[in-house]
């Protein structure tokens, strides 16, 4: 009974505050008001658009995903500041898929950030049309957002899959601390590969990585990826891949090329000249040494796994490591802000997160430390969520509808969770603003429901904001202010 | 915290949930999107009412599944000669039409080969079985089965209308004459056709026998065919 009651006074509470202040938001003539008087004053329910000044210098940029497009948005004057569609670049069928933004001192006059892309068959498999199996195209792209001026833009930089010859679709994460200002990395799983190249407008090739599952003697092989001698390699579009869809949220169990390991991310150590590659269909995550582009150790997640698969041979540029089971997938990992710890994302056969001890130099050292529980049968941990202090780390967690998913936030003292928290269906992936007070997260509705962007108080839990987004995000990013504020954002996680 | 927010099926807790789901909705339907923020979140409030909504489902919906039950490994060993193969399945023509795995074993020994439209290599390999098939005679009654998982909106047990059609496209682009058929294959379940069998690998050829039985398995590895590996005993 009290349960009932409380929530329903809160709930009339909020219905009455928010019916007053959409009118109030109505009431208002803008059209004796300056341009930037009118784009404070015109933000709905929130009276003189004093509410929002707590995210001023908060900018988000949004790949659209099935719209074509990426967009900026201003988190204080609630608006988005540019948009770019892709079909500009006479790509039929556009996909933008994940992206991570370089830091910027004034996000809303200006930053660079990179765009990936992958064709429609891969994120919308389920309902696609045959006849779309050629449409779209995979690609990374150096993008730049330009605010300075009377008219705002985007406008792409360098066509980086042209620049180098291959094309990769996943996850792209820009290095940090003795990485800073030097890389960026980018990868795919259906050709398991991953590239890292250097930031500047004139991209170099500086390593590129392929990841093969040996299905009879149950071995990793690692090979070192170089150029032809044109200096680019010959892998655009589709040439190299092994499935012509990445494995779906959960789809880790799905029968495929035998040699397929559904590489997802390359993430980067925050203090240490390290890397790490997710492999999702062997829950397994290798190290790289990013001084020299070997690896260190292939770490096992799930629950038996060693915390270091045996190295069972090397020659020249290939290693070969023993994976002899695997009891579950991964999907999304990544470092907490400090370093000290290393968390994977267990899906589907355990729908846990592994923590890893990650504060040594030597990554042969580094030890499974907790294993966090509670997401049930149901649901699985997605993406990471990293705050400036590292007190708590964040993970959408996913469930297949007609369920919804929710946000976990775990205690990194007690590695417990503390809180689930309900933000919409098909949350995916979760970003601190840059005084790391609050939380922002996408969620898109199962690719045509509800989505929107939600900013959540970091200390009380509660929803603060939800801004309208029709673009059904798969991934966002909150542009950091500098390089130590990139250590909270994707470049660490994913 | 974590028993507060677990999910409550049926009972007088279920009632008190679905009441308080009508409540919310009534509210929210009449209002902005403020008081949905309250229903989603319940900040300060009973933590067990953002579950409201989860608890409206059955025990089972959503569920994914676990380690035990593929046998503690994503490459446990599948079903080896000598195994029952698990003929009760259901495969679809390319007009979606249905058909148990019972209704060709019935007719005399089957060769099932897993294939993946969506895996160009192996579509290739599946191809060059097909070539071996032709050039040398064999008279085995093949049946190719697309094991990809086909569902409506990330939920498998909607099948998409498209399905027969996209493996009818495939079936002309890698220039597939075997009968290909398609497979409602929920791999987030464990009586998904592929946990069942606990195929990983593809393309996978199971020759079963008229009672069942399988009589040789080969996976992937398996490229140069002889005439005596299709032979039913």
């Amino acid at each position: 009974m009290s349960r009932l009651s409380l929530s329903r006074r809160n709930i009339l509470k909020a219905v009455a505050g928010s019916g007053v202040s959409c009118g109030f938001g109505t009431m208002v003539n803008l059209s004796g008001l300056s341009p930037a008087e009118a784009a404070t004053l015109a933000v709905p329910n929130f009276k003189g658009g004093e509410f929002l000044d707590k995210f001023k210098g908060n900018v988000l940029c949004l790949p659209g995903k099935f719209s074509g497009n990426v967009n900026v948005m201003d988190m204080a004057k609630c608006e988005t500041l540019a948009w770019f569609p892709f079909g500009l670049l006479n790509i039929d069928m556009p996909i933008p898929h994940h992206l991570a933004s370089m830091p910027s001192e004034d996000a809303t006059k200006g930053f660079d950030f990179y765009v990936t892309m992958q064709p429609p068959e891969s994120p919308y498999v389920n309902e696609m049309s045959p006849e779309w199996r050629n449409r779209g195209t995979f690609g990374m792209w150096k993008m730049r957002f330009d605010g300075s001026g009377p008219q705002n833009r985007i406008s792409m930089v360098n066509d980086i899959a042209d620049t180098t010859g291959l094309a990769l679709g996943v996850h792209t994460s820009i290095g940090v601390g003795p990485n800073a200002n030097k890389y960026v990395s980018f990868a795919d799983g259906q050709k398991d590969i991953i590239m890292v190249t250097t930031v500047d407008d004139n991209p170099k090739f500086v390593a590129a990585m392929k990841f093969d599952y040996d299905p009879v003697n149950k071995q990793l092989i690692i090979s070192r990826l170089f150029p032809g001698p044109s200096g680019k390699f010959d892998l655009l579009n589709r040439k190299g891949c092994k499935t012509t869809h990445e494995a779906m949220l959960g789809e880790e169990l799905m029968p495929a090329d035998p040699t397929a390991v559904f590489v997802d991310a390359f993430t980067w150590h925050p203090e240490m000249p390290l890397g790490t590659v997710l492999l999702r269909r062997l829950g397994a995550t290798p190290v790289i040494d990013t001084k020299t582009w070997t690896p260190l150790t292939v770490m096992g997640m799930g629950t038996g796994a060693p915390d270091h698969y045996k190295l069972v041979r090397q020659q020249g540029y290939t290693w070969v490591y023993s994976i002899p089971s695997v009891p579950t997938p991964l999907h999304e990992a990544g470092f907490v802000t400090n370093g000290l710890h290393y968390v994977s994302c267990n899906n589907v056969l355990e729908n846990s997160n592994t923590v890893i001890e990650s504060g040594d130099s030597d990554p042969l050292k580094w030890r499974k430390k907790a294993i966090i529980q509670g997401y049930g049968k149901t649901h699985l941990p997605l993406h990471m969520g990293n705050l400036p202090n590292s007190k708590y780390v964040y993970f959408t967690v996913w469930a297949r509808p007609p369920l919804r998913g929710y946000i976990a936030k775990v205690s990194t003292d007690t590695w417990q969770i503390l809180q689930k928290i309900d933000i919409g269906p098909d949350p995916h992936t979760c970003e601190p603003t840059i005084d790391g007070k609050y939380m922002t997260a996408v969620y898109s509705g199962n690719q045509g429901g509800q989505s929107g962007i939600v900013v959540l108080d970091v200390e009380s839990d509660e929803i603060v904001m939800r801004y309208p987004d029709p673009g059904g995000h798969h991934d966002h990013s909150l542009v950091p202010k500098d390089w130590e504020g990139m250590k909270a954002s994707r470049s660490t996680n994913v | 915290m974590n028993e507060s927010v677990s999910r409550k099926r049926g009972g007088a807790g279920g009632l008190q949930n679905r009441a308080a789901l009508a409540l919310v909705a009534l509210l929210t339907a009449t209002s902005s999107g403020m008081a949905g923020d309250v229903y989603l979140s319940a900040p300060g409030n009973d933590k067990a009412n953002p579950y409201v909504y989860h608890n409206t489902f059955p025990a089972g919906v959503g569920d994914f599944v676990s380690s035990a039950e593929v046998g503690g490994d994503v490459f446990a060993p599948g079903l080896k000669a000598g195994d029952t193969f698990p003929l009760d399945i259901k495969i679809q023509d390319q007009n979606d039409q249905g058909h148990a795995l019972s209704s060709f074993t019935e007719k005399g020994p089957l060769v099932l080969v897993l294939a993946l439209v969506t895996a160009p290599r192996v579509m290739q390999q599946v191809a060059a079985f097909q070539n071996f098939i032709k050039s040398s005679g064999s008279d085995a009654q093949v049946v190719v089965v697309n094991v990809g998982q086909f569902g409506a909106a990330l939920q498998p047990k909607s099948p998409a209308a498209d399905s027969g059609r996209t493996v009818r496209v495939a079936a002309q682009e890698y220039g597939i004459t075997l009968p290909l058929y398609w497979v409602h294959n929920d791999i987030y379940s464990a009586n998904g056709f592929t946990n069942r069998l606990r195929a990983r690998d593809l393309p996978t050829v199971y020759v079963i026998g008229k009672d069942g039985k399988i009589q040789h398995v080969y996976g992937s590895v398996h490229t140069k065919w002889a005439s005596g590996d299709l032979a039913s005993k």
